[in-house]
């Protein structure tokens, strides 16, 4: 591994934050000019993470320091094949989550577009801020400035729903990042002799922690303090934030903030505390349990709820302590496991989200007991639907299948069958919410069809888009090599 | 709340008792402020370096003179203060007059004794301020002791008299501008040590200015100075009172 | 005549007070541009001054040349200097800001405001520099006197709050006085270098009269930095004054009194003498009450001004709290905080000015659509509000992090407790703004579907007052990110202080 300066993290950071300029200059009324600066600044920023993707896979960390703001720590990026995979997701999907928004926001004619489109290009470049931040400061900046850029944007019908789901949202980010995060980081910055919060090999935690107990405290100090990993009890804000228009749930709920907070949980366990140290005091165990309490609770819950995008909510939840599940496995094919699925999921759930919204924008349904027959109606968004869904539950043929795999195989290799029967459990529960609605949705009789007979999709944009995700779902499965071979490299190195 | 405020009187008295019992024998020549350094200093030295008797004054206008600047600063807003707070600020006095209300300007009654003998004092009293502001530098005495009594007879006229025809005599916009005039001789008088090289208000650097030897060139500038202060002083006292017995209106013409 | 710097941006307000005093008389519009150009000019003076002591160290000028401690001297640190930049920055941005409301409200009267403005801000930055004890209390009262006349000059009861003002600040005034002439009984001396001195070596810090001076100074300095509980004349005062004095006196009145504060803890009495004893025990619990009060009070207000005085309470909680954990650290933390907090509380008084200028908005339910009407204005407003949450990159978070490490440092607990529970009520206080300055008061049931026609609500600030809030805004996020050169320059300062370079 050899570090090598660069500008391109900068410079795919600040991309998206450029464009914030002309999509404001645009506004409503130019705005396909509008909608095409996102579109560009989009490809331009996945350009350039793709440029530095080679350098990555090759074995190379990509730094860039900005300045010194704490006595001994800088504001940097190094940006490792970790941090890679996420912008990979994040950056691509952007995209096709703009594709798919024009058609949304058009098709429903909704207000306030500009500020929409603004603070979501500044929310993406928050997120990549996240994906390559290179010290735990940095990683506390990009994560405040998500949670601040995405409030308008959960809280943008400005409806008295809307109001209560923003305060909801920033409670509980706000409140553990403020009460635990912070607490924490300058405790370890602190007792570490102020030298520096960068995640290096073997964490840094080891030099001044030695009990179990204080270690165990100060992890679920971070774990709870990146309630944006949505793990129980701190999880409530998420089905709360499914007011916001269904792009923002999509890329953001399924995607960028959810996904930023497994991101830190992972960025915690390798390199803050690093996983040998975790191994030695065999602390991983804790943060297990209640991730699989999560995975099986949520499950449950995803059952009883009939607004499809609260169900598919809860079905978020559940993944993502998946994810973290995978994490406190601490070894090998849990850690691969873990970092895989979160591209997996993201395609896949973005995918459910893209058919929420069209079936919304559509029809204007909201609820799963009003779907019954829309498969007839709308037959591309179901098939994606389906696609997607297989892809959560973990079936071949969508790439969900291979990173769920790998997480099994990582809890029989740490001989876990509690764990392994969680994992089992909850995707029979899985199929038990998501299937029904495909069921119903294609396999009714006539007489029940709640929809008339004839195709009738939502806007061409919104379904080109659903399309793309769902096929990329397929391809992922088809071809998950270059995926794994960059987590397995990344997982491999956390570990030796 | 009175018992509140009663624990409170209480408490701080206690303290400064317990202070008490710590502090040097009255007027011991031996305690930190007689026998200090500081002290000894200006007891040894002061004559030598200023030529001026009085120690007080001298530490008053040179030694600290940065210090009693401020002061004059402090008399001066605190008549700009009420100047701008009760005052119509209306500077001009207009030709046309501006009603008072009847409950200010009192008239007093005329009483022919009081005036006559009033008016006779007067004089006396504004040559024993300038004595006194004069006299600073060898007895008790200086620009703001001269500066009030000066404004002490001024009002004394005042009260005894016709005050609408007495105030008129010293306008609102005349007071504020020997105000001025006062705090500029001062500190005007600092800022010209400035040019000459020297630190602000230091008055070695005016020899220049004056063909006397050094100590000389200080011992008078501190009587400027200390006329500055009276201005200052006696203005604003006068200006105070007139404010707060007019409740702030300008003086109306005598016609109306 | 940069030798004289120190002098100059002591003495431009001063003359320039006087000068539109005169000038006044005749033409009234003289005012502001006298105000405006002599407060550049000390501005200058004053970054010259602070550059000088970042290359040379501290930097000592007496007055009328006796040398102390028979003269009086500037004694010109790190802090001094900042704190001397800080004041003719905000003094400054206010002063630019001032146009458009003392024409509306005060007009007749400018050329009297202007002069005791400029007199206030030549007794603040006389306060910061000086060595000298008794000094300090005559420029203590040129700013008071100055400030109960800037804030009599308000609305309503702005005259009844003033006056309630000056018995309270006249008892403070009166405690530290009461307080020097202890020190000088038992000392013989002013001068706060002499002061430390002689302390030190007759061992003076035990007896009861020092003892009892520290309590009355502190006393003192508490009630006029309004430290809970002795804060209750603050909002009143800032609350019905003219929109200037508040922008001007809430930023730095109370903040300089904590730099008296800390002054003295440092150069004065020393750490060494302090930490340890009782003060270190209970004090901070005092700032906690103060944090608390604060904070709670603030939630509960509608009118925005009252609002922000009691942030201006719960802020001053957290630099005494820090303060007197009595550590190199803990203090640094302070002062940052002074600077930030000055920053901060200017910014969020010129903001709501210019809010009640352009749409008489007074209270947070007068706030709806307020982005949309002034959008400028309210992206200046938000990025303070994050900067009073804590939230990265702002000076406010960089503040936050060093308090917090200072309470971890001192295994402080509750203090920083009190710290993040501030954070979420100032959260709670902002987004309930942005909500209603979003949403409007009752938000609709439904789902909006119509487009927003911006263009006729359109109502920004005059310039002259925007052109502050952003400067004020964008060095907050400036302060934040680059704030190592500060911190560098006021830790070592503090530490050569404590070091015991004990000077003559």
């Amino acid at each position: 591994m050899e570090n090598m300066q660069s500008n391109l993290p900068l410079i795919a950071c600040l991309i998206s934050l450029g464009a914030v300029l002309p999509i404001c200059l645009f506004g409503e009324k130019r705005r396909n000019l509008r909608e095409a600066s996102t579109i560009l600044a989009g490809i331009l920023k996945l350009s350039v993470v793709c440029m530095m993707v080679p350098l990555i896979a090759g074995g190379k960390v990509l730094n860039f320091t900005f300045i010194e703001i704490v006595p001994g720590i800088e504001l940097a990026f190094k940006v490792d094949r970790f941090g890679i995979i996420f912008a990979l997701v994040a950056s691509s999907l952007w995209i096709v989550t703009s594709i798919y928004s024009i058609g949304y926001m058009r098709g429903l004619h909704e207000h306030a577009q500009t500020r929409f489109y603004a603070f979501f290009a500044v929310a993406l470049s928050t997120t990549l801020g996240v994906a390559f931040a290179g010290n735990l400061l940095t990683l506390y900046v990009f994560y405040e400035l998500l949670s601040m850029s995405t409030w308008p944007l959960v809280t943008h019908h400005q409806d008295k729903e809307a109001r209560e789901g923003g305060r909801k949202y920033l409670t509980y980010l706000l409140g553990t990042s403020v009460g635990f995060l912070l607490p924490a980081m300058i405790f370890c910055y602190l007792k570490s002799g102020g030298n520096s919060l960068d995640f290096s090999q073997n964490g840094f935690v080891s030099s001044f922690v030695n009990e179990p107990t204080v270690a165990i405290v100060l992890l679920l100090l971070f774990v709870f303090g990146f309630a944006k990993a949505g793990l129980m009890p701190f999880h409530s804000w998420l089905p709360g934030a499914m007011v916001a228009p269904t792009p923002v749930s999509a890329l953001l709920h399924a995607v960028a903030v959810v996904k930023v907070g497994v991101f830190c949980i992972i960025r915690v366990f390798t390199g803050v505390f690093g996983i040998e140290f975790l191994q030695e005091l065999d602390i991983g165990q804790i943060v297990s349990y209640i991730a699989a309490f999560t995975v099986v609770v949520s499950s449950l819950i995803a059952l009883s709820q009939d607004n499809l995008k609260r169900r598919l909510a809860f079905s978020t939840i559940g993944q993502l302590s998946y994810i973290i599940l995978g994490i406190s496995l601490l070894n090998v094919y849990g850690i691969t496991g873990s970092m895989t699925h979160i591209a997996m999921h993201a395609f896949g759930k973005i995918t459910l989200f893209f058919c929420a919204g069209a079936i919304f924008e559509a029809t204007g349904k909201k609820y799963i007991s009003e779907m019954v027959g829309i498969g007839k109606r709308m037959p591309i968004t179901m098939i994606a639907f389906f696609i997607g869904a297989m892809s959560v539950i973990g079936l071949p043929f969508a790439g969900g299948f291979w990173s769920k795999f790998y997480l099994v195989w990582g809890t029989i290799a740490n001989e876990q069958p509690v764990l392994l029967i969680t994992f089992l459990a909850s995707s029979l529960l899985n199929g038990a919410y998501f299937f029904p609605i495909v069921f119903k949705a294609f396999f009714c009789k006539p007489e029940e069809s709640l929809f008339e007979d004839k195709i009738e999709e939502a806007h061409p944009a919104a379904v080109i888009a659903l399309s793309i995700t769902a096929i990329g779902t397929v391809m992922l499965f088809i071809f998950p090599n270059p995926l794994f071979d960059l987590a397995k490299a990344a997982a491999t190195q956390f570990l030796s | 709340m009175k018992v509140f405020q009663t624990i409170i009187a209480v408490v701080l008295g206690a303290l400064l008792i317990y202070a008490e019992a710590d502090f040097p024998a009255w007027a011991s020549s031996k305690s930190p402020a007689n026998a200090g350094e500081l002290s000894q200093y200006y007891i040894k030295n002061i004559y030598d370096e200023t030529l001026v008797p009085n120690m007080v004054t001298a530490v008053l206008a040179d030694y600290r003179g940065y210090d009693t600047l401020f002061e004059t600063v402090v008399v001066f807003t605190a008549g700009l203060a009420i100047f701008a707070i009760l005052g119509t600020g209306v500077m001009r006095e207009k030709k046309t007059a501006v009603p008072a209300p009847k409950r200010i300007y009192s008239e007093p009654p005329f009483d022919l004794i009081v005036r006559i003998s009033t008016r006779m004092l007067v004089p006396v009293i504004q040559l024993f301020a300038l004595y006194v502001l004069a006299h600073g530098h060898h007895s008790p005495g200086g620009g703001f002791q001269g500066g009030v009594i000066l404004a002490a007879s001024f009002i004394m006229l005042e009260l005894s008299s016709d005050l609408r025809a007495e105030a008129a005599k010293l306008t609102h916009r005349m007071s504020i501008w020997l105000g001025i005039i006062g705090i500029v001789i001062y500190a005007g008088w600092g800022t010209l040590s400035l040019f000459f090289g020297g630190h602000f208000l230091d008055y070695d650097m005016l020899q220049a200015l004056f063909p006397l030897d050094p100590l000389m060139a200080r011992s008078h500038s501190m009587l400027i100075v200390e006329v500055g202060v009276a201005f200052t002083v006696s203005s604003i006292m006068l200006l105070i009172f007139r404010q707060l017995v007019s409740g702030g209106y300008s003086i109306p013409d005598k016609q109306a | 005549m940069l030798q004289h710097a120190p002098v100059i941006h002591l003495l431009a307000p001063f003359y320039a007070a006087i000068i539109i005093c005169i000038a006044g008389m005749w033409r009234k519009e003289t005012a502001y541009p006298i105000a405006v150009t002599a407060l550049s000019l000390s501005l200058l003076s004053a970054v010259a001054t602070l550059i000088k002591v970042g290359i040379a160290g501290p930097v000592i000028y007496a007055m009328g040349g006796w040398s102390a401690p028979f003269g009086i001297h500037f004694h010109i640190d790190a802090l001094s200097a900042l704190m001397a930049v800080l004041i003719q920055v905000v003094a400054l941005l206010t002063a630019i800001h001032s146009r458009h409301p003392i024409h509306s409200s005060i007009g007749e009267k400018s050329y009297l405001y202007y002069p005791l403005f400029l007199l206030f801000v030549t007794g603040v930055t006389g306060i910061c520099q000086t060595a000298d004890a008794f000094n300090l209390y005559v420029l203590i009262e040129v700013s008071a006197l100055t400030s109960y006349a800037l804030i009599a000059m308000g609305e309503k009861r702005s005259v009844h709050a003033s006056f309630n003002y000056l018995l309270v600040g006249s008892l403070g005034a009166t405690l530290y006085l009461l307080g020097v002439g202890y020190l000088y009984l038992k000392t013989g001396t002013l001068n706060m270098q002499d002061l430390n001195f002689i302390m030190t070596t007759r061992e003076l810090f035990s007896t009861p009269t020092i003892q009892v001076a520290l309590i009355l100074l502190m006393v003192g300095l508490w009630i006029k930095m309004a430290q809970f509980p002795f804060h209750g004349w603050l909002p009143n005062a800032y609350t019905w004054a003219p929109s200037p004095s508040a922008a001007l006196m809430g930023p730095l009145m109370t903040k300089v009194m904590v730099y008296v504060m800390i002054r003295f803890m440092i150069s004065v009495y020393g750490l060494d003498a302090i930490v340890d004893s009782m003060w270190t025990t209970w004090v901070p619990y005092l700032a906690i009450a103060g944090i608390v009060y604060g904070s709670l009070m603030a939630l509960s207000q509608h009118y925005l001004r009252r609002m922000v005085t009691y942030i201006i309470v719960a802020e001053i909680g957290y630099m005494v709290g820090a303060a007197w954990l009595a550590t190199e650290l803990s203090i640094t933390a302070a002062f940052y905080h002074v600077i930030s907090d000055a920053l901060m509380t200017l910014a969020l008084f010129l903001c709501i000015a210019a809010m009640r200028v352009r749409h008489d908005i007074r209270s947070i339910h007068d706030m709806e659509n307020i982005f949309k009407k002034m959008p400028i204005t309210m992206v200046a407003f938000s990025i303070v509000a994050l900067s009073l949450v804590g939230i990265p990159p702002t000076s406010g978070f960089i503040s936050k992090w060093y308090l917090i490490s200072a309470g971890i440092d001192a295994g402080h607990w509750p203090y920083i407790i009190a710290l993040l529970l501030a954070s979420f009520a100032n959260a709670v206080i902002f987004f309930r703004i942005f909500e209603i300055g979003v949403f409007g008061k009752k938000p609709a049931e439904g789902h909006h579907h119509e487009e927003s026609h911006d263009k006729k609500y359109l109502s920004e600030a005059p310039f002259s007052m925007l052109i502050p809030c952003l400067v004020i805004s964008a060095s907050i996020i400036l302060l934040g990110i680059f704030n190592q050169p500060f911190i560098e320059m006021i830790s070592t300062t503090i530490s050569s202080i404590s070091g015991g370079e004990v000077l003559q």
